[in-house]
């Protein structure tokens, strides 16, 4: 109840995106939009991001098909990172089922294109149908909150990913099913197989950064940050929180029809807490509710693991030390840093004296 | 001031773009040029195994007899003058780990050859991979026979073991059987093995096939719903933990008759399975890939001392032998590659096996042939007895019928 | 049908008290742990160890729970205080952090080969009419659990148990009329990790436990607690037995390759109609 009453008073006091602070209350630690921008700076934001985008559409030139693959395997976890965050970080459910239906986007595009239709299809295709079985998930969602539509969305994904071991017929059970590779003409599958991922995962940033930061964004913190009072907005507020449970079910889909491609082999096991752990670390890391989070939390996740690598036995240890560690110095994730350090006093001056000049 | 920078990007891709079109642009993998990780005085070789994670244990031991066999190898001027440099990568027993793994191996630390990798769910995800590569797979550890030119199994498959250990109990009059299974790789290994072997068989039934949830120590049901079948005979297909924890249940039960586990499962030569059996594992029969029970074998005593003086955990576990055994060959047959180390003569060489097998003692000999099956390089499965508190071999390397 | 039903019971025993431990915390501290399994395996694989050095079975039993006391107060100190304002996902996240590492540090230290705890009883049965046999552990597991349940809701009648549901129904208020939230934390957590220590002890009594065995143990404690809606000790510890149970009787007559799939059955089910758990508790608070 007194957390209620916090929220509330958080909320009345900075309007949702629009400050910094004062939503630390809220069920999720929460961040504001990147982009409270004025026009010339996102021009500036564009400009970045075509130049990023360029960047990256280079990779398979200059690199060997391991960091290829490497990259590959981050911009389809940045994606679903994006879906995962969406759903807890703006909408702020902590819905447990998205390693499921990372999944059913995985054996969704593979199951399809065996029955012949086309891979690139299958994306869409397997995205709706993860939608769809989203918003079935989501329905508890209008009489849960908090742990509660945790464990209910956790068991939800559990038997989703039973169901894909006991559809022997079509998936192969637990044994595991093979992908068909869909690949361009004329260059390597791996090269492929990325400009794939990055064309699909730019199309989803961009789509996602325009709802955003627009009116369906601010709804949405809104209805996350007035908890339980949303009585009076009635319907639309639970309109709102299953559209976050579908729309970050389709973008998990589309998300797995693209690991499919990339692991080529997939069996039920890979769904589990096991796959699901690493992306709550992605959400966590690149900051609940943040734009560009989910691009930096899977580089970190992927890239950490990388590293790890010479630490030999020692590794798994580390995972989870780093993950406290990082979780007691900054609850807000890592890009909260970014944030504190922006926040601090010393560029408030700074700030200060931009304008002042 | 705001055009600039796009059109510097611009420019730099295309440049990137002219200068390095052929890492793109597909090339048909032919095995006719000259092979990565070979120079003149060094050979790499690599492998991906679960050294953290559930799978720690069999990581160790497989990453030991690696490590042994390339040390005696090195010690000795390594393979026809070329040293042997080993690269293992840690996958902590994760699927899309191994499959980094691979392409790790192949692309940035390119070896010559992946040799005796692991990780038997995981490893199927990398077979398009290998096949565009054309890099040698040798000795992975029990997957499922892909039937590729680059793979070959050196170690009787689980099902191989499953079949062997089904002709057994035929020989010994036993018409009832009962299978415990886990739901995943392990599961349909098992139901090969029925599915080849029953028919065999005609006399013998399967009167009892449970599935036991991967990961649960909850064994009861299982173990309840199998005695009441009065089975005269029980093969396991689950890990370690749940083998001792069935065997426990069963004995308690007042079950006798003769109960298996492949090599994984039951931990053979070691103490992995029937240390936590306790007083339930005597008579307890596991497969046998590798002869690391018997004690009269020169081979295997040879292992055993470097073994013993190894710096490591599970120097002297079963999969150290296997690994070391699989370096061997591998050794053996580059040896008999002569200068000709490309991937078209390494597959031919391999591929004639069959005529010429490699020996060492220590696994059953290794004798592949052509596709579609000859790359299944080892067809005959031992069997191991646990008795009086240590390992014997109950029934020697034997292809199934 | 009898041996179903004991074993049933038994393995309900271990998940109702590891449910209860989750409710306990989750009353007083509003953290839902999921390292709740793994904190009872380190004070287990002490208690192991000591048992194998050759102290004597009651001391080791004795070391086991105040081990896992001890993990749950330095556990609730050193990292979930501090973290209780920035709501509730960085605590999640935290126990799910702490899972994996004190899983890694089990695998470090004791490796990761399945161990028992054997007690005296350990491997003994009674033999009853019809050829049936039931465990002594089996026993233990049912009559100890029983107590559990008993002592747990004693404790939650006395003042700290009276104050610990006051700071779950209100933190502002419980502050004002002089209740130390802090204390009550530590004190919850103590008991969680007691709890838990006691679970998985009685598992390695009679079966095997492992760095694995904490996966599938913390979700069906889980699911006890959702029974009991997360605040109702009773429905907890009736759900966590009938799920023992139920799960007994699908695996014996359906199939043992769906009990996990009835376990998530009855989750979702209980969450849909009855979000508050099938027996009305005391609810505490308003979620």
């Amino acid at each position: 109840m007194s957390e209620t009453a916090q929220q509330v008073a958080a909320a009345k006091a900075v309007p949702p995106g629009d400050g910094p602070s004062g939503l630390a209350g809220a069920g999720i630690a929460a961040n504001t939009v990147p982009g409270r921008t004025t026009g010339g700076s996102s021009t500036r934001t564009g400009i970045i991001a075509i130049i990023v985008l360029l960047a990256l559409f280079a990779v398979p030139f200059v690199a060997n098909t391991y960091v290829v693959f490497v990259v590959s395997l981050t911009l389809v976890y940045a994606v679903s990172t994006l879906g995962f965050n969406l759903l807890v970080g703006w909408s702020g459910q902590i819905g447990l089922a998205h390693a499921a239906l990372f999944a059913v986007g995985a054996y969704g595009s593979a199951i399809g294109v065996e029955y012949g239709i086309p891979f690139l299809l299958t994306i869409p295709l397997a995205g709706i149908v993860a939608a769809v079985l989203a918003l079935v998930i989501g329905f508890p969602a209008i009489r849960l909150r908090g742990f509660f539509l945790a464990i209910a969305t956790l068991a939800l994904g559990m038997a989703i990913v039973e169901l894909l071991t006991m559809a022997r017929p079509l998936t192969g059970g637990g044994g595991g099913m093979s992908v068909n590779v869909w690949s361009l003409p004329g260059i390597t599958t791996a090269a492929s197989t990325y400009f794939v991922v990055l064309a699909v995962a730019a199309i989803m940033f961009f789509l996602m950064r325009r709802a955003l930061l627009g009116r369906f964004g601010r709804t949405l913190q809104a209805v996350r940050d007035l908890g339980q009072l949303t009585g009076s907005l009635g319907v639309s507020a639970l309109r709102y929180r299953l559209v976050a449970f579908a729309l970050s079910g389709f973008i998990a889909a589309v998300a797995g029809t693209l690991y499919g491609q990339l692991q080529t082999f997939i069996f039920p096991a890979m769904f589990q807490m096991n796959l699901l752990v690493p992306m709550l670390v992605m959400v966590f890391v690149g900051g609940a509710g943040s734009m560009w989070g989910p691009v930096v939390g899977a580089a970190f996740a992927i890239v950490l693991i990388e590293f790890f690598q010479d630490l030999g036995d020692q590794q798994a240890i580390a995972y989870g030390l780093v993950l406290m560690l990082a979780i007691s110095v900054l609850p807000g994730g890592l890009t909260s840093l970014a944030r504190r350090v922006g926040d601090s006093r010393f560029m408030a001056r700074l700030r200060r004296r931009e304008v002042a000049e | 001031m705001v055009r600039r920078p796009f059109f510097v990007a611009v420019a730099a891709v295309t440049a990137m773009f002219a200068a390095a079109c052929g890492n793109v642009a597909s090339s048909s993998s032919s095995g006719g040029e000259t092979p990565p990780g070979i120079t003149d005085d060094q050979i790499t070789i690599g492998a991906t195994l679960p050294l953290t994670g559930t799978a720690a244990v069999s990581g160790q031991g497989l990453q030991a007899g690696m490590k042994i066999a390339v040390d005696e190898l090195n010690a000795a001027g390594g393979i026809g003058g070329r040293k042997i440099n080993l690269v293992i990568l840690d996958d902590g027993f994760t699927a899309d780990r191994v499959v980094t793994n691979v392409r790790r191996l192949v692309s940035q630390d390119k070896v010559y050859a992946v040799v005796a990798p692991a990780g038997s769910q995981g490893l199927p995800g990398t077979w398009q991979f290998i096949a565009q590569n054309g890099t040698p797979v040798w000795g992975p550890i029990s997957p499922a026979d892909p039937k590729q030119r680059e793979v070959f199994l050196l170690s009787a498959s689980r099902a191989t073991q499953g079949r062997v250990a089904i002709d057994y109990f035929a020989k010994q009059g036993i018409t009832k059987i009962a299978v415990i299974k886990q739901d995943n790789d392990l599961g349909v290994s098992m139901k090969q093995a029925l599915d080849l072997q029953l028919p065999k068989h005609p006399e013998m039934q399967l009167v009892a096939d449970e599935t036991q949830p991967v990961g649960s120590t909850e064994v009861s049901v299982a173990v309840n719903n199998v005695l009441a079948k009065q089975p005269e005979a029980v093969l396991l297909a689950t890990d370690n933990t749940s083998v001792a924890l069935i065997l426990k249940a069963l004995r308690a039960q007042g079950f006798t008759g003769p109960i298996y586990a492949d090599q994984g499962g039951g931990g053979t030569g070691g103490p992995s399975t029937v240390g936590p059996a306790g007083d339930a594992a005597e008579g307890f029969i596991a497969g046998m890939q590798a002869d690391v029970v018997s004690t009269d074998n020169p081979a295997v005593e040879h292992w055993r001392e470097l073994a013993k003086k190894y710096d490591g955990e599970q120097g002297e576990s079963g999969f150290s032998l296997q690994t070391y055994s699989f370096v061997m060959a591998f050794a053996e047959l580059v040896k008999r590659l002569g200068d000709d180390l490309s991937y078209d003569n390494f597959v031919k060489t391999a591929e004639n096996l069959r005529n010429d097998p490699i020996k060492l003692g220590t696994i059953p000999d290794i004798e592949c042939g052509p596709l579609p099956d000859g790359h299944d390089c080892v067809i005959s499965a031992g069997l191991a007895k646990y008795t009086g508190g240590k390992w014997v071999v109950e029934q020697q390397f034997t292809a199934p019928e | 049908m009898l041996q179903t039903i004991v074993s049933g019971l038994e393995s309900g025993s271990w998940f109702a008290l590891l449910g209860l431990a989750i409710v306990v915390v989750m009353k007083a501290a509003d953290v839902p742990n999921f390292a709740m399994a793994e904190m009872g395996l380190v004070a287990t694989y002490v208690g192991i160890s000591l048992a194998a050095a050759g102290v004597p079975f009651w001391i080791a039993v004795l070391a086991t729970l105040i081990t896992g006391a001890v993990i749950g107060v330095l556990i609730d100190i050193a990292l979930m205080r501090r973290l209780s304002s920035y709501g509730h996902f960085p605590l999640l996240l935290m126990t799910i952090g702490l899972t994996l590492a004190l899983n890694a540090v089990v695998g470090l230290i004791w490796g990761h080969d399945p161990r028992s705890f054997p007690a005296p009883w350990t491997g003994a049965a009674v033999q009853i009419g019809g050829g049936v046999a039931i465990g002594v552990s089996q026993i233990v597991s049912i009559i100890v659990g029983l107590i559990g349940a008993v002592a747990i809701t004693a404790f939650f009648r006395t003042q700290v148990g009276a104050q610990m549901r006051a700071v779950a129904e209100n933190r502002s208020t419980a502050r004002l009329i002089g209740v130390s939230a802090g204390r009550l934390s530590a004190i919850a957590w103590a008991v969680g990790g007691f709890i838990a220590a006691v679970t998985v002890m009685l598992q390695a009594q009679s079966a095997l436990v492992s760095t694995l065995s904490p996966a599938s143990l913390i979700i069906y404690g889980f699911v006890a607690a959702t029974m009991g809606g997360f605040t109702s000790l009773l429905g907890t510890f009736v759900g966590g037995l009938a799920l023992g149970v139920i799960q007994q009787f699908v695996g014996a007559y359906i199939s043992s390759a769906v009990q996990f799939s009835v376990a998530l059955l009855v989750v979702f089910l209980v969450l849909i109609l009855r979000p508050e758990g099938f027996t009305k508790g005391m609810v505490l608070r308003d979620v």
